[in-house]
């Protein structure tokens, strides 16, 4: 596979900061976005779950990372396997101050 | 569940947790089940402790106040004014009322993480000071325990170029942009600044009217060493569940590393450290693991996940 160059990554970034978000989609009620700007391990943050709740998933095992003990429904876990890939590949546009690759 | 802890000469004593509530009814409930629990009831203890302890019954009792209240200088000090026998329940504003509200009973038998009684023994009595200290070690890791990642409310000075921020548990800090972290990283000025509504991220609009969302969490460890020192080892742990999983994963192909390192072309010492949760693996270091290991990506995610 063809690295991007840093020019690639470079432009992806900035259409980034053009306005869009590194990844934001709504299944339903629940908006699933990837922030600017965050912290590792690649995850991604729920809102709108049932109740007004929110969560953390951890986009490599796809685990709730908060709130600890928090199950998801299961067509929301399906779908977040489904886009997981697309969300690991959106995390590289993620600015983080602890990324160590 | 209790734990117990000396404090100099006093002692305090962290009987059980359960689930925090936020609406009136499910306080209700809350408190139903408590008073089943034989901890009694008193409803007047919040409102006279609030008035600076006045009318507050002696004796064992319960109080129910919203820890965000009470988090306060002001709450922590009506708390040290009432009766040392007092045991204090506090409850926290979170997502699950409605989870509560079903089975209020079940939640707090599950001695679950979200509701809190402090009981304050015989020999807490003293100087309110010393109460005070007490119950502010015990806020403490209670509000650790809350949501201080997450921002109640965001704005920004363009004048001087501040960031105000107050957190889930009351933290307010004021941050000059550039003393960010971050902020040289981004190729953007910021002019204006608001909590999104869920608290999990600041959105910063720019000179250019793009906006970015800046995460609570990122925003709280650059501005409080002590949260960022909580999440630094929160996320190696997440990191070494990850990395033990896909060790599970190679070894069970009976693959060294140095073999998976010499078929994927990522250095063993990167694959080592991925293994060892010093790492996070990028999409195409995945792509390449799961090569070597003859699978194809989402069945090597499928092996790292949970379930």
């Amino acid at each position: 596979m063809t690295l991007p160059s840093y020019d690639a990554e470079h432009e992806a970034r900035s259409t980034s900061w053009a306005g869009m978000s590194v990844f934001r989609e709504r299944y339903g009620s629940v908006l699933v976005e990837i922030h600017d700007v965050d912290h590792g391990p690649p995850h991604c943050h729920l809102s709108g779950l049932p109740g007004g709740g929110t969560a953390r998933v951890n986009l490599l095992t796809l685990e709730v990372t908060r709130p600890a003990g928090l199950r998801l429904s299961t067509p929301i876990r399906r779908r977040l396997r489904q886009r997981q890939l697309e969300m690991l590949d959106a995390w590289a546009l993620v600015t983080t101050t602890d990324r160590d690759e | 569940m209790t734990v117990a802890t000396e404090h100099r000469s006093a002692r305090a004593t962290l009987e059980f947790d359960a689930t925090a509530v936020r609406s009136r009814v499910v306080r209700r409930q809350v408190e139903g089940a408590l008073e089943r629990l034989a901890l009694g009831r008193r409803d007047d203890i919040w409102r006279s402790l609030r008035l600076g302890g006045r009318g507050a019954p002696e004796g064992r009792a319960v109080l129910v106040g919203d820890l965000h209240e009470v988090a306060g200088l002001d709450g922590l000090d009506a708390l040290a004014a009432g009766p040392s026998s007092l045991a204090y329940v506090l409850l926290v504003r979170t997502t699950l009322d409605a989870k509560l509200r079903r089975q209020p009973d079940i939640a707090l038998g599950l001695n679950d993480e979200r509701f809190f009684v402090l009981e304050l023994r015989d020999e807490a009595a003293g100087s309110a000071s010393r109460r005070a200290a007490l119950l502010s070690e015990y806020f403490r890791a209670l509000v650790e325990r809350l949501q201080p990642d997450r921002v109640r409310s965001a704005r920004f000075s363009a004048e001087d170029e501040v960031l105000w921020l107050e957190f889930g548990d009351g933290l307010r800090r004021a941050v000059k942009w550039a003393a960010l972290p971050f902020a040289a990283k981004l190729p953007f000025r910021p002019v204006n600044a608001a909590a999104r509504e869920h608290g999990q991220a600041v959105l910063l609009t720019g000179a250019d009217g793009s906006e970015h969302d800046i995460d609570a969490g990122a925003l709280r460890s650059a501005v409080d060493p002590v949260s960022a020192s909580t999440a630094g080892r929160r996320h190696a742990a997440e990191r070494a569940t990850a990395g033990a999983r896909l060790r599970r994963m190679r070894e069970s192909l009976g693959l060294s590393q140095e073999e998976v390192a010499r078929r994927s072309g990522v250095p063993q010492e990167s694959l080592s450290r991925i293994e060892n949760g010093h790492r996070d693996p990028r999409l195409d270091t995945l792509r390449k693991l799961a090569a070597a290991l003859g699978m194809d990506v989402p069945a090597l995610l499928a092996a790292i996940a949970a379930d």
